[in-house]
């Protein structure tokens, strides 16, 4: 019955020149959007390696320099995109692509792409996942909004039911009715984009992506499962199929464009940023409150003198120079993470409060999901952050260490080191959290999706069953 | 008669609770972006009153340093020595402790449109160094809501208010009809154009007279610095666009469909040219104008930079072959190791091999924007938001504009110190009262009005035309059938 009921609603669904039109625009978009987006990631993907090759050779042919000469030539770190962010850009677009590294300081990342765009680009960017997220709800409600209403209209609901159609399966088989035609949509293009990923990412990295993909495609599953209990329910429950129409079309906007920009007002005014100004005079106040250089150096030569009981810092062992360059740069890093680390601390609770705003839009918890399995959420940023912190941090080191085991020598600032110290800078390579990790940021959109499925799932059959006949 | 169908149809449009309802609703939509927008405004104000105050710190510290050393050279009888760093040596003023802030401050009616001010930068701290070095933006604006986007006027304008348009009039005829009651109105000595034109003369009436008010309201909040023709701009590109809708939907009530098909043919329409048709423009241009990496550019910097410090000791002969003016012969072999003077020298060499790449960058990002500056017209929504953008001052324009200064006080600033640096001539108190000040220059507003007028005309000739067109196919309105 169910099944029969499903297929008279694909046929006649098929046949509307509306839906043939909607979904031929839709599968188009989605399409280019694929396969746009994988030539994107492969270009993407050759530059950050040839860059961060440069950089690695930049250091290494350096030539012969003074280590703390080399600690501020730096190296710049590039974050690396997961195969994944062609299917989603998610936060990528405004999040920087460079680290400097460098002594002294840390530097947030640099060069956001929506800087060197045009204003065009706010309107949004084509991607699969834009096209899922924001297109294929409205396809869902196209095909749904005169499931119960129409037939209402039309006078045959009552006359359906009159033979012996119990409406749990009637709303099964108007579910899956809906459920067809978008299947029909949705499986030749996942194949497509699957294919374009295996070429393009190559095979290993589309195995190696199988459970980001696997989360990614249940979310839009749920998603999509979402739309059609609530296109089911506002048309059994709402006066005409007009009405149905405006109902879900006003929740569509609401949710696709309305949503977000309220929630991040929320997010903004709950947990404020520091102005760019603000935050650099913090860190620079904080660090100027430990002394300066002349009045540091002097102090550590009385210390040292008194610890090793000479009469004069030329007689010392070590370099007062070099221990307050060494304990200079702990303290400027200890400054520089507290600062930093409340900004992402801000951050993250922003990204919280984003994925609490679910509860009025699923699509903010279904974004939120699918950033995280791209590797383009605000988590995974910071992973590489920290990451490439890390590794300043074990770079100044080395060469302050050099500088410390040289003794006291007179020309601490004069002497050269060579490609054997660069060398001795391990190459930084970064590796990409799994997925578990990239999922436990992201539990609270999980959680508000499944909440929004199993309310879906359970409504709909109860709500259909209490709704008008005519 | 056109008087007495728009009076019949405010009696109408007033008794029908829902129109209220969506008016109030569209009130209180208008008034939180404008809230939001004015907090915005707030804060880039609050920004560069933090940035005189650091500066005015730092040049207090400065001067008090440089007294401090000169009065106690006098009071040892010593002769001032150029000093090996701090406040009296023109490379640490100019390049680490004394720069100056170039801002940008909000336009007038920046409120109304938040555009491009949260990505790009308002300031820059200028200093002697190349400008690769300063010039990069360094927001602390949270990704999440630059992802999103801001809940301002312009948006209100771009997405809700044609909604509101054709929310109002999509079933302008299809309702009399479907009612019964249109046959009967035609019974009377009046032509179905005559009121389909009073009908939406009254529904344009309404809704530009809100859209007049919250313009003024954004005028006042502004504090009065916006000028009437600034506000005259942005009501004239408001009605253009509200003109747009307002025509097709006259075209599509034309058409003699229901109520309902009227409905989602013209929500199809605002789809397509507000939601659709912007987001495939941008894919195509930036598909075919792709902008070069920037992690090319900064390959290219280091390169560029490690060949200039490879060049070692030739680095200042070299320079001052090309800056003659500035080479002290006597001194030649003592200046070789001046850590100023090699940064001095460094930069350029750097900067000017760079030139390329950064112009190669800029072409292919003009490249990009006259692409959809052809493309533009396919979409009223991308006309209007440039539109936009470009009177609240917070487009393209007005920064190219910036960026300009920007770099000449930063020539202004580098000429200032270098004759000091290779003279190596200390700073006195007087320098300091000679430094050199960014003053914003706004621009012409004439080259304002040229660049955002001509599309609000343009929208409104294409409207007019939509309009007639649709008004003549009324003759062959199904009235009855």
């Amino acid at each position: 019955m169910i099944t029969r009921i499903a297929r008279k609603e694909f046929t006649e669904m098929i046949r509307d020149g509306r839906f043939r039109w909607a979904a031929a625009i839709i599968f188009t978009l989605l399409t280019i959007s694929m396969l746009t987006g994988w030539r994107q990631h492969v270009e993407v993907k050759r530059q950050q390696t040839t860059a961060q090759e440069s950089q690695r050779a930049f250091w290494l042919n350096q030539g012969a320099k003074n280590p703390h000469g080399a600690a501020h030539y730096g190296v710049y770190a590039f974050k690396p995109q997961l195969a994944l962010a062609a299917v989603d850009k998610g936060l990528d677009p405004y999040l920087g692509v460079s680290q400097f590294l460098e002594a002294h300081k840390q530097n947030a990342a640099q060069f956001r792409p929506v800087e060197d765009a045009t204003p065009l680009a706010r309107f949004g960017e084509l991607t699969a996942a834009t096209t899922l997220q924001v297109l294929i709800p409205l396809l869902i409600i196209l095909l749904g909004y005169s499931a119960f209403a129409g037939e209402r209209e039309g006078r045959t609901l009552r006359q359906l039911l009159s033979l012996g159609v119990s409406k749990t399966q009637l709303t099964l088989g108007k579910a899956l009715g809906v459920a067809a035609p978008l299947l029909l949509l949705l499986v030749p293009a996942t194949i497509i984009g699957v294919i374009a990923m295996a070429l393009n990412a190559g095979a290993q990295s589309l195995w190696l992506s199988l459970p980001r993909l696997s989360v990614m495609a249940a979310a839009y599953l749920a998603y999509f499962a979402i739309f059609v209990g609530l296109s089911l329910i506002v048309s059994a429950r709402a006066s005409s199929a007009r009405t149905a129409l405006l109902v879900l079309l006003g929740f569509w906007f609401i949710n696709s464009l309305v949503a977000a920009r309220l929630v991040t007002d929320v997010a903004k005014a709950a947990y404020p940023v520091p102005t760019v100004v603000e935050f650099k005079q913090a860190i620079a106040d904080e660090i100027r409150g430990h002394g300066n250089w002349e009045e540091n150096v002097e102090k550590k030569k009385k210390q040292l003198m008194a610890e090793y009981k000479v009469t004069d810092a030329k007689f010392l062992p070590v370099n007062a120079e070099a221990v307050v360059l060494d304990e200079g740069e702990k303290i400027d890093t200890q400054v520089n993470e507290k600062h930093f680390n409340r900004l992402h601390e801000i951050y993250g609770q922003q990204q919280r409060v984003y994925q609490f705003g679910a509860g009025i839009a699923p699509l903010l918890a279904v974004q939120s999901l699918s950033m995280g399995m791209a590797g383009t959420d605000f988590a995974q940023h910071r992973h590489f952050a920290r990451a490439a912190e890390q590794y300043r941090q074990t770079l100044v080191n080395t060469l302050n260490q050099e500088m410390l085991a040289k003794g006291n020598i007179e020309a601490i600032w004069d002497f050269k080191a060579d490609r054997t110290l660069w060398e001795k800078v391990p190459a930084f390579d970064y590796t990409a959290p799994s997925t578990g990790w990239a999922l436990s940021h992201h539990w609270v959109a999980l959680l508000l999706l499944a909440a929004w499925l199993a309310a879906a799932l359970i409504a709909t059959p109860l709500l259909v069953r209490t709704a008008r006949i005519d | 008669m056109l008087t007495r169908i728009i009076q019949h149809e405010w009696r109408n449009l007033t008794a029908d609770r829902t129109a209220w309802v969506v008016l109030i609703l569209f009130a209180l939509v208008i008034g939180y972006a404008i809230v939001k927008g004015q907090s915005w405004v707030r804060a880039q104000q609050v920004s560069l009153a933090q940035m005189r105050g650091d500066e005015q710190k730092r040049l207090t510290d400065i001067r008090a340093e440089i007294t401090k050393a000169e009065t106690e050279a006098a009071r040892n009888n010593e002769p001032l020595k150029y000093p090996d760093w701090g406040a009296r040596h023109p490379f640490y003023v100019s390049n680490y402790r004394g720069q100056q802030y170039a801002a940008l401050p909000p336009a007038p009616l920046a409120a109304l449109a938040i555009g491009q001010s949260d990505v790009y930068p308002n300031h820059f701290k200028v200093s002697g160094a190349m400008k690769e070095s300063f010039m990069v933006a360094q927001d602390l604006e949270s990704p999440f809501k630059l992802f999103a986007g801001h809940f301002d006027l312009a948006f209100v304008i771009l997405y809700f208010f044609p909604l509101l348009i054709l929310a109002l009039s999509f079933n302008l005829v299809a309702a009399e009809k479907e009612e019964g009651t249109l046959a009967m109105l035609l019974s009377n000595p009046v032509r179905l154009r005559q009121v389909v034109l009073g009908k939406v003369a009254l529904r344009a009436l309404v809704i530009f007279l809100a859209a007049v008010v919250f313009s003024l309201t954004g005028f006042f909040l502004s504090g009065g610095r916006a000028t009437l023709a600034h506000v005259l701009l942005w009501m004239i590109a408001v009605l253009a666009y509200g003109a747009f809708w307002f025509a097709l939907s006259i075209a599509v009530n034309a058409l003699g469909k229901s109520a309902a098909t009227n409905a989602v043919i013209l929500a199809a329409c605002w789809l397509a040219f507000v939601v659709v048709i912007p987001v495939v423009v941008n894919l195509m241009a930036t598909t075919l104008y792709p902008v070069p990496s920037r992690l090319e550019f900064v390959t290219a910097m280091r390169g560029e930079t490690q060949a200039a410090e490879q060049t070692g000791s030739q680095l200042l002969g070299k320079y001052f072959q090309d800056h003659p003016e500035l080479a002290k012969p006597a001194d030649a072999k003592a200046n070789e190791d001046d850590f100023a003077m090699l940064s001095l020298a460094k930069d350029e060499l750097v900067g000017r091999a760079l030139q390329p790449v950064v112009a190669r960058f800029n072409t292919q990002l003009a490249a990009q924007q006259q692409f959809i500056n052809r493309f533009r017209y396919v979409s009223p929504a991308i006309l209007m938001q440039s539109a936009l953008n470009d009177i609240a001052g917070t487009g393209v324009a007005r920064y190219q504009h910036f960026l300009a200064q920007v770099d000449g006080f930063h020539q202004t600033w580098q000429q200032y110190f270098k004759p000091r640096v290779f003279e190596k001539r200390a700073l006195t108190g007087n320098d300091l009262n000679g430094l050199p000040q960014f003053v914003w220059r706004e621009e012409a507003f004439s080259a304002l009005t040229r660049r955002s007028l001509w599309p609000g005309l343009l929208l409104l000739a294409v409207a007019v035309v939509i309009g007639a067109l649709g008004l003549r196919r009324y003759q062959a309105y199904p009235v009855t059938g």
